[in-house]
């Protein structure tokens, strides 16, 4: 299977075609000019698909029209001689063939402009202070109206604020009342916690009280709010305005779906990260995990500088490989990283060998990974825009919003289809948002959350009562049996045992939901490391119909490129720890071994002869480490990452290299002649490298194609008024030095270049997006070819597809892994990971804000367990682990979990598995309990502390930028 | 031909004229007092600093010469973490003064800018800083923005309307 | 004292041309306080007493430029050009008698010494065009090399008038037979034909178009600096001073004071005083002209020449002719 062909390039405007509705295009007179627009579409969004400068602000693409903001009005003429005419809302009108319309008619011209003057009269005089100023959309609408004097004299009204919690904030006195903001939280995302309240004049969008936005999805407002009600919290702490961002098109790292995002970077640190749009993956929304969770690049943690070996302090390759030469040994193992980028895995392999290539991860891992490659082969994973259209969806023991969270949006999004069908019938066009919601009422397509604990999606769910891992596998296996004999009587007939008649009224419900769907979709994920789920799940695929599509979700940026690296020969954490490596030096790239306890990790260190540590923050592995070796962090190397559907995305440095901090591929390709076969010698721009690996080492993809398109191009990475070059150095030195070099990308880290204009139309992500007069991230717009569709210069990436061979080696390891895979069960419960998107990772625990927002240790239970435990009287109980230590955590009695399985938290599990090593539980003294308790509140201290040390570090760091991130050489 | 001659003979009268130059330095010429010179920050009446750090100086500027971090006091009030104009390029063309939304960044009629060290012309923002308000005595933004600060709640700038009772029944 | 006699015509040349020099630093100083006077400004009144040291300070800083020779310049004849602007112009002193004494040498061909010697002078300026092999420098250089070779011509014609009445080509000569009156009264067509010639030949403003730094950024001299320009620099303030001792001493009675003075006590006054005066008088001319009047167009310039000023010579020299010989002129007989 791994001999499969990567070479099935396609861009991304193929992959959508399918998806692309036909419709009728009709005559339409704009301000007496004939255009072609799609009938039944709303006149808004026609019109700004032909890049006609229109202002709205409560109509979003994605949340469709309501009519609220009445900005958008354009006169519509009785006939063509334009003299006569009425006034009417864009977003609420459906495009009808030869209408009579005018933009630029004066009424409606200067409808427009008291639209804007009434919202004025009491929007505050905020702007130097606001965070949204310079990418506002209601700047961008005011000045876009011609409204510049405010003429109304009497008193503003004001509002309080809330506190919103640590990501988002909250300034009321800005709202202008478009709801966009409620109709994201509450309708779009299933936030339950926010609402608009009181009336006319007075209308406050808020929670009931002070609190933490309780929705994955709370950072989004900071995007979909016109104005600066809702800020970026973080990035406000460390503020610099859009047009002094020097920004990179990037792949989130958080999860494996690849969502696209834009990172920005000022004085050389990231400041933010916002959304980029891209039609067929995230949309116009992201999580707040890829939003607020690459703060670690600006950690405390990070390591900058090399150890274990002497230089001097200017990196010199020839010192280094000198260096080095004293720790050659026979041979070197290389781990590698399912978070590190494809070249820097492919490098790996190709420096060490594949025999000596480990993949990082255990057996099981591995036996996962590959049930969710083998779908990814067979082209059966599900795009997020397919699961957004899909009819029917079983989620298998997945909690998909706080593992992938942008996947659980689309699941809610497709459980609406139902009412896009109904209204549909009843004639009323998909954008009437209000409309469709009146006529659907509570009716959703099925979505069937097959969990052993809620989730949040649960309120949309047609199933979703809580169940064990094993019954889940059963109806997996049972939907299985289904699906290779399509007939319900005969599966009615073949299980007729009794015992499990609630179950069969379960399965029949889903298979007939599944009988009738159009576009069924299965989704199931690695967090539990389910792999009896996983292989029935595969199983189901090879026989389910073609119009049945999945979603196996691995865990990590990359684990499918990792996956697709890996042949017979490619060790798993078994293999290498029956290896002796006495006299083997081992090289751990981007690779914290979470997957091994810290005494498996020791022992690594002790054994191996030399254990080279390349990571760009550091843990205990680094700190055993006999070198260790600064790696970039995704927000300073080029690469590429493979998301769960196979797209092999390419993401671009934001800022150059701070030397001696190198890519994990350059440091491959640095230690080649010392530790390795020489063949990597030479290789010092990507794009060599990149050529030799797809030459060379099978499963990396052929994406020459793609880059060599890059290279026709240059574009800018700072805006055209990015400001302060001259100044932002001039305390080290008043010479100025040449822009760096980036060798390596299509971007320039200067304004020189195409990328803030059209006129190009080429093939690159755009660094960041701009159109005249459309500063804030509106502007997408412009790019797209129609509202809300692919963009006109296609993002391109690569899809792996091709034929999925059974391999030998499969077969073999997969009893070693069932073998591995034990459920441990500790007082007859069956412990479990509690998944949160902002823990459980071992990036999460190095943002502050994310420790805030993270649960306490805890230990969930069905509320008829609590007997368990002393009689149900107790609320800690201490869990012993095998290497003698423990920990105390609270016990939380749920009704909504399933009876006999237990969810653990505990930030040791964001380095280790924790599950394996639990012994036992036992209650513990209330002396302890305050002590526990103490603690907490002693550690919520210290990471506000931590916090505050971060930013202070960071504006020191303005004041000493190093050189290398604004100048070449030196 | 004669032209030509003519304006030998204009310009040779001119031997009798006297000679416009001003004598600088012995002879300081009058500069007004909104004369664009060396650049200052200003205090508000209360003395506290003008500067929000709103970056609307630094993007006006042609020249790229100003370059400054924003950070947030305690008491809510945003401030420059560090202000710093670089001289050696300014043009002193006001444009950072035309742009400033809180009348912090002033220009002055101090032109006399000259130092044998390059690197003696970039000002921090100690060096900036003044102690009054310069042109606008009494302007103070948090007057008149709608953000809160310590000494100033919400609703309590320059016309506004003390805060909507959010959890009130009244219409 | 009989082995330091022969050094006497040394020490003479010696001081000659570093009085020469000076006196073309001193020129710099005296043009700048000049336009500024006309222009109403001060000019550089900074460096010792009103400024006059203002060329010691500019000559310092000159030579301690960087001696800078682009990399695709021809080495040699970039080099050669700046000298050859320099030493033909001090060579044509050789011939200018300052005073009834003083004077290099009386060549009975001197008036064709300084014709050659100013034709040779276009050398340096058409090499330095040429050696720089920048477009600017050559345009330059050819505007040079077709400015002068068409000036050229009508100077010489000019000057033939008074070598009509002088029956001489010497320059002492010249000047001794203005005893009676100057030549000025009789050829002040000449006079004319021969300033504006000269003012080209000497590329001073307005006919400086060889260097017209609107058009050429510095003409012939775009790539010199440091020691090399400082001679193109000295070229031609030696050449103001050179053109107008030619005027002086051809049409002006040289260093002999005006006739109606020659019996009074002022007639008393040294000859050199006199010669100083009058060469002054049209440096300051000179320098009006530059401070006055705009530059014209190349085209217009050759125009000038050929069409207006190369006729004019011509009837100059005729109508001296026919009445030198039909006596209405009187002059020296031969």
């Amino acid at each position: 299977m791994d001999k499969f062909q990567p070479n099935q390039s396609t861009t991304q405007s193929e992959i959508a075609k399918p998806m692309e509705v036909k419709t009728d295009l009709v005559t339409v007179h704009v301000d007496g000019k004939a255009v072609q627009l799609p009938k039944g579409e709303n006149l808004l969004a026609a019109i700004l698909s032909k890049k006609y400068n229109l202002p709205y602000f409560c109509w979003h693409p994605s949340m469709g029209s309501i009519g609220a903001c009445r900005q958008c009005a354009i006169t519509q003429f009785t006939d063509e001689t334009q003299q006569k005419g009425r006034t009417i809302m864009a977003c609420m009108t459906p495009v009808v063939d030869g209408m009579f319309l005018g933009l630029e008619h004066a009424p409606a011209a200067e409808f427009r402009e008291q639209v804007i003057a009434a919202m004025m009269t009491n929007h505050p005089h905020d702007c130097p202070v606001c965070g949204e100023g310079g990418a506002c959309h209601l700047q961008d609408m005011t000045v876009m109206t011609g409204h510049s004097h405010r003429q109304y004299q009497g008193l503003k009204r004001t509002f309080t604020n809330q506190y919103l919690g640590p990501l988002v904030n909250h300034e009321m006195n800005r709202c202008i009342t478009c709801y966009r903001c409620e109709r994201f939280y509450k309708d779009y995302a299933g936030g339950k916690d926010f609402s608009a309240c009181g009336s006319k004049n007075q209308v406050y969008f808020g929670r009931q009280q002070d609190g933490v936005l309780e929705s994955e999805f709370a950072g989004n407002l900071v995007e979909v709010c016109p104005t600066g009600v809702f800020t970026d919290k973080p990035f406000a702490a460390h503020y610099t305005r859009k047009w002094d961002l020097q920004s990179a098109p990037s792949i989130c790292h958080g999860c494996a779906v690849g969502c696209n995002i834009s990172v920005g970077e000022r004085y050389g640190s990231v400041r933010r990260v916002i959304n980029r749009y891209h039609n067929d993956i995230n949309g116009y929304f992201i999580c707040d995990k890829g939003r607020f969770g690459f703060a670690y690049v600006n950690g405390d943690d990070r390591i900058n500088k090399i150890s274990g070996i002497e230089l001097a302090t200017a990196f010199k390759p020839h010192e280094f490989s000198i260096a080095m030469a004293r720790h050659n040994a026979k041979t070197t193992v290389g781990i590698g990283s399912a978070r590190a980028s494809q070249e820097s895995n492919a490098a790996l392999k190709q420096l060490v060998g594949r025999e000596n290539f480990c993949s990082g991860l255990t057996e099981l891992q591995q036996e996962c990974l590959r049930s969710c490659q083998a779908l990814m082969l067979q082209n059966r994973q599900a795009s997020i825009s397919d699961i957004e259209q899909s009819d029917c969806i079983i989620v298998l023991d997945e909690d998909l919003t706080q593992t992938s969270a942008r996947i659980a949006l689309a699941v809610r999004q497709a459980t609406r289809n139902a009412a896009f069908d109904k209204a549909e019938q009843m004639g009323i066009p998909r954008w009437q948002d209000d409309a469709v919601r009146t006529a659907a009422q509570d009716l959703r397509s099925d979505l069937y959350l097959l969990q052993s604990k809620s989730c949040k999606l649960d309120d949309v769910a047609a199933f979703c009562e809580p169940m064990l891992p094993e019954q889940i596998l059963e109806l997996a296996r049972d939907i299985s049996d289904f699906a290779n004999n399509p007939h319900p009587l005969g599966l009615a007939q073949t299980r007729t045992e009794g015992s499990h008649s609630e179950s069969q009224t379960l399965l029949s419900r889903i298979v007939q939901s599944l009988q009738h769907a159009k576009r069924p979709v299965i989704i199931a994920g690695c967090s539990h490391w389910h792999l009896a789920l996983l292989q029935a799940v595969e199983k189901l695929a090879t026989h389910a119909p073609k119009n049945w599509q999945f979603a196996l979700l691995p865990d990590a940026v990359n684990a499918m490129g990792l996956v697709s690296l890996m042949d017979e020969h490619t060790l798993s954490l078994e293999q290498l720890q029956a290896k002796d490596l006495s006299s083997s030096a081992v090289i751990a790239m981007e690779n914290s071994l979470p997957a091994w306890s810290s005494e498996q990790r020791k022992q690594l260190a002790e054994q191996a002869e030399t254990l080279v540590v390349i990571d760009h923050s550091r843990h205990q592995l680094s700190e055993l480490a006999d070198i260790v070796l600064p790696a970039t962090a995704f927000t300073e190397s080029d690469g590429v990452a493979v998301n769960y559907q196979g797209l092999a995305q390419p993401f671009f440095a934001v800022k150059p290299q701070v030397k001696p901090m190198h890519s994990s591929w350059q440091w491959c390709q640095l230690l080649d002649d010392v530790f390795g076969q020489g063949t990597l010698i030479g290789l010092q721009k990507l794009s060599q490298l990149r050529s030799y690996l797809t030459d060379n080492v099978t499963g990396y993809p052929d994406m020459n194609a793609m880059f060599a398109q890059h290279l026709l191009f240059k574009s800018a990475r700072q805006p055209m008024r990015y400001s302060g070059r001259t100044a932002m150095i001039a305390n080290q030195t008043v010479h100025e030095p040449k822009n760096p070099v980036d060798s390596d990308s299509p971007y320039s880290f200067s304004m020189e270049g195409p990328g803030n204009d059209d006129g190009y139309g080429h093939a690159l992500p755009r660094s960041f997006s701009w159109a005249p007069g459309w500063n804030s991230n509106q502007s997408i717009s412009k790019y797209q070819v129609k509202v809300g569709g692919v963009m006109s210069n296609r993002a391109d990436m690569i899809r792996l597809v091709g034929q999925s061979e059974p391999s030998a080696s499969r077969a073999q390891t997969s009893s070693s892994a069932k073998r591995n895979h034990r459920s441990q069960r500790i007082l007859g419960l069956q412990l479990r990971q509690l998944e949160h998107l902002f823990a459980n990772d071992e990036f999460a625990g190095k943002i502050a804000e994310f420790n805030l927002m993270a649960p306490p240790p805890c230990l969930l239970i069905n509320t008829d367990d609590t007997g368990k435990f002393n009689q149900g009287t107790v609320s800690h109980v201490r869990v012993e682990l095998t290497d003698n230590s423990s920990f105390i955590v609270q016990l939380i009695p749920c009704a909504d979990i399933a009876k006999g399985v237990a969810y653990l938290h505990h930030p040791r599990a964001n380095t280790s598995p924790l599950l394996d090593l639990v012994v036992s539980i036992s209650t513990v003294s209330d002396a302890d309990i305050s002590a526990h308790q103490q603690q907490l509140s002693e550690n919520l201290e210290q990471i506000l502390q931590q916090k505050n040390r971060n930013l202070a570090r960071l504006q020191q760091t303005d004041q000493r930028i190093p050189i290398q991130i604004v100048g070449e050489g030196s | 031909m004669f032209s030509q001659f003519r304006t030998m003979w204009l310009v040779l009268k001119h031997t009798f004229t006297k000679a416009d130059t001003v004598e600088y330095p012995e002879q300081k010429p009058y500069l007004a007092p909104r004369y664009r010179g060396r650049i200052v920050l200003t205090r508000d009446p209360s003395g506290e600093e003008r500067c929000v750090a709103c970056n609307l100086c630094a993007v006006a500027c042609p020249v790229d010469c100003i370059a400054l971090q924003q950070t947030t006091d305690p008491d809510g009030r945003k401030r420059a973490e560090f202000f710093r104009i670089n001289f050696s390029r300014c043009i002193l063309c006001g444009f950072c003064e035309e742009a400033c939304p809180t009348y912090a960044i002033q220009l002055t009629p101090d032109v006399e800018l000259a130092e044998y060290e390059r690197s003696n012309l970039v000002y921090e923002k100690e060096h900036l800083l003044i102690d009054g308000p310069g042109k606008y005595p009494d302007y103070s933004f948090y007057q008149h923005s709608g953000i809160a600060i310590k000494s100033k709640n919400k609703g309590e700038a320059e016309g506004e309307k003390p805060p909507v009772n959010v959890k009130g029944l009244m219409p | 004292m009989g082995l330091i006699e022969p050094l006497f015509p040394f020490i003479e040349m010696t001081i000659i041309i570093l009085a020469l020099i000076l006196i073309a630093a001193f020129l710099v100083w005296v043009e700048r306080r000049m336009i500024g006077i006309w222009q109403d400004r001060l000019g550089p009144n900074r460096v010792g007493p009103g400024g006059v040291l203002q060329s010691i300070a500019d000559l310092l800083k000159i030579l301690g430029k960087d001696e800078f020779t682009p990399k695709f310049a021809d080495r040699f004849t970039f080099l050669l050009a700046p000298f050859i602007g320099a030493i033909t112009i001090l060579m044509s002193f050789a011939v200018v008698p300052f005073s009834k004494t003083i004077g290099v040498s009386d060549l009975n061909i001197g008036l064709l010494f300084f014709l050659a010697m100013t034709s040779l002078a276009v050398y340096g300026v058409v090499l330095a065009g040429w050696a720089s092999r920048n477009k600017y420098a050559l345009l330059g250089g050819m505007r040079a090399a077709a400015q002068t070779i068409s000036y050229e011509v009508f100077m010489g014609l000019s000057m033939m008038g008074v070598v009509l009445l002088a029956g001489s080509f010497s320059l002492r000569d010249i000047v001794e037979a203005q005893q009676q009156s100057w030549f000025i009264t009789s050829q002040w067509l000449g006079c004319f034909v021969f300033l504006v010639a000269g003012i080209a030949e000497s590329h001073r403003l307005p006919f400086d178009l060889p260097e017209a730094e609107t058009e050429l950024t510095a003409g012939f001299h775009t790539e010199y600096s440091g020691f090399k320009f400082a001679l193109f620099f000295l070229g031609e303030y030696l050449g103001v001073t050179l053109i107008s001792a030619m005027t002086v001493i051809l049409f002006f009675g040289g260093y002999l004071p005006p006739g109606f003075l020659a019996d009074t006590v002022l007639g008393e006054i040294p000859s050199m005083v006199w010669f100083t005066i009058k060469v002054l008088f049209f440096i300051m001319f000179f320098i009006l002209l530059r401070t006055s009047l705009p530059r014209p167009r190349f085209d217009q310039l050759l125009a000038f020449g050929w069409k207006v000023m190369l006729p004019l010579s011509l009837i100059n020299l005729l109508m001296t002719a026919i009445l030198r010989l039909t006596g209405v002129l009187g002059g020296v007989h031969v």
